[in-house]
Parts: structure tokens; C-alpha cells; sequence
């Protein structure tokens, strides 16, 4: 199908974006990589009367590392990120939950901020970012804020945003120099939206032990969520076989996937369970070397 | 009787209809049938297939009016041939070895199954030596992209005695062709191809005569090269097909009481389909924990009678493995318990794309060609599909020690038995 019909702007600057989204953010929508927003226009799932296109924006299409801190501009194609030794240096979590999203031709496209304002809870980059503990920059003309995931993430294709908020940057802190991670998913087919996945970064002390775990879950529920007791209990433990079951045992204790043709909700969420365990004991492995 | 109304999507055709159902329900059973017995599944196989020197075989059973005959096969030999390219010793060695994973376990199977081609009784074709003196035809069949117009330039190149890159293809278009039934059911080749045969042997003995004439030459004296008719052991007693073709002109040909133009047309007909066979074997690791199945090897050998250009049978079994293979793992037409269509988009009607399809082996054999065509060959369009879903059933439940007895395979279903698995 074709898009109802909509109107179409191209802002030049971040402050005229700002200036259009002021005065029309209620009825508009952001249109950047398109690759979420376009398919949802054809099938006429959304009618904004306006589209601002942020393409143009190129001041917001970065990767660098600032004080440790990985900046992310918003408008930053997956591909970017994917390619960076940057990331794949310091973040291999992010460089490798990327690989997994769609497919080439997406990841050329679609941005990382885009994935992100989408808030697909079964999107590949909101379980690593939520997984890392990045913090969102959100900018409008009353002035710019700082959003955590938990508040970027609100629910199944709602983020955080106010209608005349642009997203500006997405900050990862650094991950540390002893560290295991890990990025599972499964689909029926490449690239389809994944019936479950985890995202897992441990920190190890010394001796082996596991000093902080950070376990994010992909489709297990209307956003990325974390399994803070599973966290908890790895805390000092070493990740081996039995703590990394128990873990994910009690990392889906308390979730109910939503269902559907591709599989219930039993099968989501002993299919997460069994993605955070062998997460879990890849990272360890990693951790190891 | 008992009617009921429905408003689901109603029954139609997809590649091999019927018999990939049909494949499916039988090698299941076989396969069933040697674990009750304690048989090896291929031992009963074998035993119990058609012989060659049991053809033509009446299997019982009746179709478009007709009794169903096999015409040909070595159907024991082919299974034979398949278990060696697939290398199914190798591969049960690699069932039995140690996954990489605890939560993969691995199977093997195999599926035999007779195809049928040639539906649809006649089809029609004309060979002509157009003005240029370059032969076309034009034919009752249509490609698809099965390459049929390829396949009917080289039946007409040996049978007119020319070379093949030198003959044009016309299909499709009713104003230069009026007559012809189409391509489906495996009957492009098979019928079309035994039209075009036709026309172009009566074109060949046209040429001939005409030539021979002219040359005041015996037809039997004279042979067909890429330039013209010639006598043979005299190159420079020769006529182009260009002079041949002016002098079939109309004026020429009615002055000497001859019959103008050189074009000969056939519609070929045959009461009885042929049957080409084959042998799938697959060996295959399932993941127990995400339901997800990987293919390690896959070999499908088809027996076609012949193969006119054996890189199209592989290119029409590539296809026809794609669709079978979605049938097996990914294809259903969902309904919820309101009778509501839930695979409504391609988001949701899951077909295989390049990331999941495997590579598929394949065995094209020519031990069987059908004397219900004068050129031998059978179809192959449909042998790629017909026993996917049978044969990676039958590796899946061998693998799990469940027996799997409907397609589509999902992931949940893996996971739900492998867990009831002993």
C-alpha cells in the first residue's frame, strides 16, 4: 500500500527541527532511517499529518568517545556502529547486538536513535543499551534533559519523549577492563522480529568471580527489561553451568512474554531463559580469556 | 452427507500437489513402521519399491479418467545412487557423533517418492525458417523462469540439425501463437518439448526435400550445417536456409506444385502422464532449547528420463527445495478460533529467504527415460518440493525419538516434545 497522505519537512538545523516540532510535534512524526516509520505508514498503521525529516541533520551523525563515555549521535546509521573499531574495541556488545539487526540494507539505512524513539521492546539496540546503562540527551525549545533507559523505554512503541522533544545523543559509560558479554537472540528467520533474546555484561573480579552482571531481556515484556535479582545472584558468584541456570531461571521468574502465531508464552519465556543462560556462560567464557 | 460452510481460504495447488501431503503421510509411516518392526527405514524401503523389470507398473489408482501406469524407473538403483552422494554412512556416523551443544540433537531420514509429469494431454509448436533463413519457434508453452525457451532452442536445434544458438523462442504472445495449454504440472518439457521435436523433424525432412531438388542430390546424401543443406563430402555444393526459404516462396513453390512457405507445425498428445521419481536424504541438528533447526546436508537425486540441460532440472529443483522447505519449517496459513485469518502479510506467512535456505546436493539422473515422448524426458518441476516436508519430518523425529505427523515443524513444537522426549 501508499502512505496517507502527509506533509513533509526538511530541516536544515537542529534548532529549525526544533522550531517544527514546537509548533506540530502533536500531529508529526520524525522521519529518520524510515525503516520502522515507512512499513507502519504503508500498511496505514500511523497517519502523522507531518513528517520532519532529520536526515539533513548531519551535526548529529557521530561516533566518538569522550572521557571514556561512547557518544552516539542520534542520527548514527546501525552500519556505522557496526563497522567502528571504536565500539567493537570498547563496547563489543553494542558492535555485536547491531550485527543482528535486520539485515545489510536495514543497517545501512535505519539509526540508531531511530531504533531507539521506536522502543520496540523485541529491537535488538534497546535490550544492549538498556543492558549497558546508556543515558538518552532529549532536546526541545524548552530546553534539554537527560533520560535513563527505564525512562526512554516506557512501553511497547512508546519512549520517553514529549511531542516536541527531539533525541540528540545517546551516552554509553565505559565497560570495564575485566569483562565478559554476550548478545543472543532467535528468530524464525534472519532478521524477522526475534521471539526472545538477552543481552549480558559481567564484570569479574580478580579471583574470577563475577563482580557486577547486567542482564537485559529482549521480547520478554513491553520494553527491555532488566533481571535485577538474577544480577544480584551472580554478584561474587563464580558463572559456571549451575549459577548461570539458576540465574536464568530467575531472570524470567516473573515475566509473561505476549504470544503469538511464531509462539506462545510458555515457549517466549523458556526460550529467553535458555538465551540468558547460554549469555551468561558465553560471557563467562569470554571473561575467562 | 454433511456440508459445512467455511470461510477459510479454500484448497488450491502449490507445487506437487498433493503428493507433498501425500510423500509426507507414507515415508512417516514407513518410517514409523521399521521403529515398530526394529527395521532399518531404508532396508524397508528398499524392499518393498517397484523393480525395473516390473514396469510399466499399474499402481491401482485412476486419475483424469486414466489408470495411473508408471511407464518407467529403476527406482532400487536410484536409492542406491542417492545414499552413496549423500553419503549416508558418513552421515549417520555424524548423527551418532557428540553436537557441539547439549541442547542439539541430530537425525537423519530419507523419502522416496514418484512425481508425475505431462499433465494436460497436448501442446502445440511450430518450427519455421523465417525470411533471414534463422529458425524460430514458437511454442504453446510459456516460461516462468524455468528457462523453458532455452530447453526448446536445443530440442530444436537436434532435431532440425542446426546449432542451437542460431534458433529464436517466441511464446506468450496469442497473435503469433494461437494454440497451447501452458506451463504447470511439469509439462513445459515434457509435452512442449515433444511438439517442438516433431515440428522440427518434419522441418528437417522439408528441408531435405527442397534441398535435394535443388541440388539434384539424394535427401540421403545431404546434411544440415550451422550455414545451410549441403551435400556431403561437398561443401561447395550447398544452399543457405535463406535461398531454401525464398525458394519455398509462394510464386516458386505454386509454379512447381509444391507447397509454399517452410513452416510445420504439431500439436503433440499423449493419454498418459510419465512419471519421473525421486530420493531426499537430509541429516540435521535440532536445537531443543530454541526449536530452531539446522540443515547439515541435503540431497535430492530426480530421475527425469532426460535431462535436456541438466543446469535447469538443478536450477528447478533449487526452487522447488525453497518451497518445500517453507512448507517443513516455516508456511501456514494460521487461523485463530474465530476463523480469523493471522497470517494475513508476509510478515506473518513466513517464506524461507537465503539466510535460511541450506545448500542443497543434487543428483540428476537419466537411468529412465519414458517412451511416452519422443524426446524421453519426463517434467522436473516439482521433484525439488515433493519430499522436503517428509524427509526433514522423518530427520526431525528421528533426532527428537517423537513422531512428528504435521507440518509446519515450529520452534514450539520442538521445544514442547523434545522436553517429552525420553
Amino acid at each position: 500500500m501508499k502512505p496517507p497522505p502527509f506533509d513533509y519537512e526538511d530541516p536544515a538545523t537542529v534548532e529549525e527541527a526544533l522550531d517544527l516540532l514546537a509548533q506540530r510535534g502533536a500531529d508529526g512524526k520524525v522521519l529518520a532511517g524510515g525503516q520502522s516509520l515507512v512499513p507502519l505508514l504503508n500498511f496505514r498503521l500511523t497517519r502523522p499529518e507531518v513528517l520532519i525529516d532529520v536526515n539533513g541533520l548531519q551535526s548529529l551523525a557521530y561516533v566518538r568517545r569522550d572521557r571514556g563515555i561512547l557518544r552516539i549521535g542520534a542520527l548514527t546509521r546501525h552500519a556505522t556502529l557496526e563497522r567502528s573499531p571504536l565500539v567493537r574495541e570498547h563496547w563489543p556488545l553494542l558492535a555485536d547486538a547491531v550485527r543482528w539487526v535486520g539485515h545489510p540494507q536495514i543497517r545501512n539505512r535505519g539509526t540508531v536513535g531511530g531504533s531507539a524513539v521506536h522502543a520496540d521492546p523485541t529491537a535488538e539496540l534497546p535490550v544492549a543499551l538498556t543492558a549497558l546503562d546508556a543515558t538518552f540527551t532529549v532536546r526541545s525549545r524548552r530546553g534539554e534533559r537527560t533520560l535513563t533507559c527505564a525512562e526512554m523505554f516506557r512501553s511497547a512503541l512508546e519512549s520517553g519523549l514529549e511531542d516536541d522533544e527531539l533525541l540528540i545523543e545517546i551516552a554509553v559509560p565505559p565497560m570495564p577492563a575485566q569483562r565478559g558479554w554476550a548478545f543472543e537472540e532467535y528468530a524464525r528467520r534472519h532478521g524477522d522480529f526475534a521471539l526472545g533474546g538477552a543481552a549480558v555484561a559481567l564484570s569479574f573480579d580478580g579471583d574470577g568471580t563475577c563482580r557486577d552482571a547486567a542482564i537485559a531481556l529482549l521480547g520478554a515484556g513491553p520494553r527491555p527489561l532488566r533481571a535485577c535479582a538474577a544480577e544480584r545472584a551472580l554478584a561474587g558468584e563464580r558463572v559456571v553451568s549451575q549459577t548461570a541456570a539458576q540465574a536464568a531461571a530467575e531472570a524470567v521468574r516473573d515475566v509473561a512474554p505476549t504470544g503469538d502465531i511464531h509462539g506462545g508464552s510458555g515457549y517466549r519465556r523458556d526460550l529467553i531463559e535458555a538465551l540468558v543462560r547460554r549469555a551468561l556462560l558465553a560471557a563467562a567464557r569470554r571473561g575467562a580469556t | 452427507m454433511r456440508q459445512v460452510v467455511t470461510n477459510k481460504t479454500p484448497a488450491g495447488t502449490y507445487r506437487a500437489p498433493g503428493r507433498y501431503e501425500c510423500t509426507l503421510a507414507r515415508e512417516r509411516m514407513i518410517d514409523i513402521a521399521a521403529r515398530r518392526l526394529g527395521a532399518d527405514p531404508i532396508e524397508l524401503r528398499a524392499r518393498n519399491l517397484v523393480r525395473r523389470d516390473q514396469m510399466p507398473w499399474r499402481n491401482g489408482s485412476e486419475t483424469d479418467g486414466h489408470p495411473v501406469v508408471y511407464d518407467s524407473g529403476d527406482y532400487p538403483r536410484l536409492l542406491e545412487r542417492a545414499l552413496e552422494h549423500f553419503g549416508y554412512d558418513r552421515m549417520r556416523a555424524w548423527r551418532a557423533a557428540v553436537a557441539p551443544g547439549p541442547a542439539l540433537r541430530r537425525g537423519v531420514a530419507v523419502a522416496c517418492f514418484v512425481e508425475k509429469s505431462g499433465i494436460a494431454e497436448w501442446e502445440y509448436a511450430r518450427v519455421e525458417i523465417a525470411s533471414d533463413g534463422r529458425p524460430v519457434v514458437y511454442s504453446g508453452s510459456a516460461s516462468v523462469g524455468q528457462g523453458v525457451d532455452t530447453v526448446l532452442a536445443q530440442i530444436c536445434a537436434e532435431h532440425l540439425g542446426v546449432d542451437y544458438d542460431a534458433v529464436s523462442v517466441r511464446h506468450g504472445d496469442t497473435d503469433e501463437v494461437p494454440d497451447g495449454m501452458g506451463a504447470f504440472g511439469s509439462r513445459a518439457t515434457s509435452l512442449g518439448g515433444a511438439a517442438v521435436a516433431q515440428a522440427a523433424g518434419a522441418l528437417r525432412r522439408r528441408l531435405l526435400e527442397l534441398a535435394a531438388r535443388e541440388l539434384e542430390a539424394a535427401p540421403d546424401d545431404l546434411e544440415l550445417t550451422r550455414d545451410g543443406v549441403r551435400v556431403r563430402g561437398e561443401p561447395g555444393t550447398a544452399r543457405s536456409y535463406a535461398e531454401l526459404r525464398r525458394s519455398a516462396a509462394p510464386a516458386r513453390a505454386l509454379a512447381r506444385g509444391d507447397r509454399p512457405g517452410l513452416s510445420e507445425e504439431s500439436w503433440f498428445r499423449s493419454d498418459e502422464m510419465s512419471f519421473p521419481y525421486g530420493v531426499h536424504c537430509v541429516a540435521l541438528e535440532v536445537d531443543t532449547e530454541t526449536g530452531g533447526v539446522r540443515v547439515e546436508r541435503y540431497t535430492v537425486a530426480y530421475d527425469v528420463g532426460r535431462a535436456i540441460n541438466p543446469r535447469l532440472v538443478e536450477g528447478q529443483i533449487a526452487g522447488g527445495f525453497v518451497q518445500g522447505f517453507g512448507g517443513a519449517l516455516l508456511e501456514e496459513l494460521a487461523y485463530d478460533d474465530a476463523g480469523q485469518l493471522v497470517a494475513g502479510s508476509f510478515m506473518d506467512y513466513l517464506l524461507p529467504t537465503a539466510s535460511e535456505v541450506p545448500a542443497v546436493d543434487m543428483l540428476v539422473t537419466e537411468d529412465a527415460p519414458t517412451q511416452r515422448s519422443p524426446i524421453g524426458a519426463k517434467g522436473a518441476g516439482e521433484g525439488g518440493t515433493t519430499a522436503v516436508g517428509a524427509a526433514i519430518a522423518g530427520a526431525v523425529s528421528d533426532a527428537l525419538g517423537v513422531e512428528v505427523t504435521r507440518l509446519p515443524i515450529t520452534p514450539e513444537w520442538i521445544t514442547a516434545n523434545a522436553s517429552a522426549a525420553p
